[in-house]
């Protein structure tokens, strides 16, 4: 299976909440339905609650990645 | 007895809030901004947990609860302004002592920043300011400014039915949770009950040597501060040996979990955190207490004040939260405007 290309790609990694949700939620909106969004994480509680609320306002996360210790990558498809 | 009994309930309880991402800012915040409401949740079962347990405790004469005066310009200044500080903070006062054990040093930041409001507005240079704000108080003719006394509630059995009208709903509204997806560490269930536990257990412990209150974060630090400094051991009490060991349980939380690593944000940031620290210091000591000794502790009383003061913490914390929104909207909308150049960069 061929990966999926990712439109646009952010890195929170220094970020904390609410900036981790705001920018998250901001950039998806920028995209057109069906574009993919990763976003880099870096503390456990943002890469918990970033894919759930995300998910929550209809987004598709396709899925949360950890790479290494204190970075998480979640795929989003914006709605 | 004291010392050990005091760092072993911060050892548990740092280890549980690093596990189960328990932050109230985030839990506040999560009314206005994000749909998921899983930290309101957590905080939820702690606070029944407790609202129950410390009425039984009441009851069979275990504890003897201390209700704050209900100071009403200090609940709702105090308030709002610790609401605001902890967002630019980045973690509630129990949130910002967590992240410093897993060694985000821009939480090590915001707790210097708390550490120094808490001390200027408690018997520092900012004392006559909290003062002012404290002498307006509004008198219950029921005696403490709680609930109960506000509906003019005398018998025990008339204070249990109040508690059912506030359990009922909550338990229903708990009960139709729909499942957390995306977990990482504890979920809401687990994180609540063993947070709720470890408060009752606070109590037990605080009345066994005399102190009426339960979990707390602004007065230990200020207490801890006090005794730091200048010796004055006065203020200092089990809780106070419990703050020191929050950070450590939640620095061995991490280290299991591999999270335990020292990170620098940038310059920018790491004033900001400071300043949201000291922010939410000076909010915590104006009002007597933070979004533990109000939100949880006082607020499991019924108490007033703690009952007011929480809802401004949410207020403020929902201004700042709209702020920033706001602020990182028009930041991006910039950012388009530069990028439509013809044939620029999609």
């Amino acid at each position: 299976m061929e990966p999926l290309k990712t439109d646009k790609s952010i890195d929170l990694m220094s970020e904390v909440c609410p900036y981790t949700f705001v920018k998250s939620k901001l950039a998806l909106e920028g995209l057109d339905a069906g574009q993919l969004l990763e976003i880099h994480l870096g503390n456990s509680e943002s890469a918990s609650n970033v894919p759930r609320s995300l998910d929550l306002e209809g987004h598709e996360v396709l899925d949360v990645e950890k790479p290494k210790p204190n970075h998480w990558v979640v795929r989003v498809k914006r709605a | 007895m004291i010392i050990p009994a005091g760092i072993a309930l911060g050892l548990l309880l740092g280890y549980s809030l690093q596990r189960g991402g328990y932050c109230m800012n985030s839990a506040f915040r999560s009314f206005y901004l994000e749909k998921d409401k899983s930290l309101v949740r957590a905080w939820l079962v702690v606070l029944l947990m407790n609202i129950i347990g410390v009425r039984l405790l009441t009851d069979i004469g275990a504890v003897s609860p201390l209700v704050a005066p209900f100071f009403w310009p200090a609940a709702i200044v105090g308030g709002f302004v610790f609401g605001m500080g902890m967002v630019i903070a980045g973690g509630c006062a129990s949130g910002t002592y967590y992240r410093c054990g897993r060694g985000m040093l821009g939480s090590m930041a915001a707790l210097i920043g708390f550490v120094i409001g808490t001390a200027v507005l408690d018997g520092g240079a900012g004392f006559p300011l909290q003062q002012a704000l404290r002498a307006p108080v509004i008198q219950l003719a029921g005696g403490e400014a709680t609930l109960f006394s506000l509906f003019g509630i005398e018998t025990s059995l008339g204070r249990w039915i109040l508690i059912g009208a506030l359990a009922v709903p909550a338990l229903l509204w708990l009960m139709r949770a729909p499942q957390q997806k995306f977990l990482i560490g504890w979920g809401w269930r687990r994180t609540g009950l063993v947070v709720g536990s470890l408060a009752l257990v606070a109590w037990v412990l605080s009345a066994m040597v005399g102190r009426n209150f339960g979990l707390s974060f602004t007065q230990p630090t200020v207490a801890l501060t006090r005794f730091v400094i200048s010796g004055d051991s006065s203020g200092i009490s089990v809780v106070s040996y419990m703050v020191v060991g929050v950070p450590i349980g939640a620095f061995l939380a991490a280290k299991a979990a591999g999270e335990a690593v020292l990170r620098l944000p940038d310059p920018g940031r790491f004033m900001r955190q400071f300043g949201g620290g000291l922010t939410m210091g000076a909010g915590a000591s104006i009002a007597g207490g933070c979004n533990i000794g109000h939100s949880i502790t006082g607020a499991s009383t019924l108490g007033i004040t703690a009952l007011v003061s929480t809802a401004f913490i949410m207020l403020g914390c929902w201004v700042m939260t709209g702020i920033i929104y706001r602020s990182e909207q028009q930041s991006m909308k910039r950012i388009e405007l530069a990028l439509k150049v013809p044939g620029g960069i999609q």
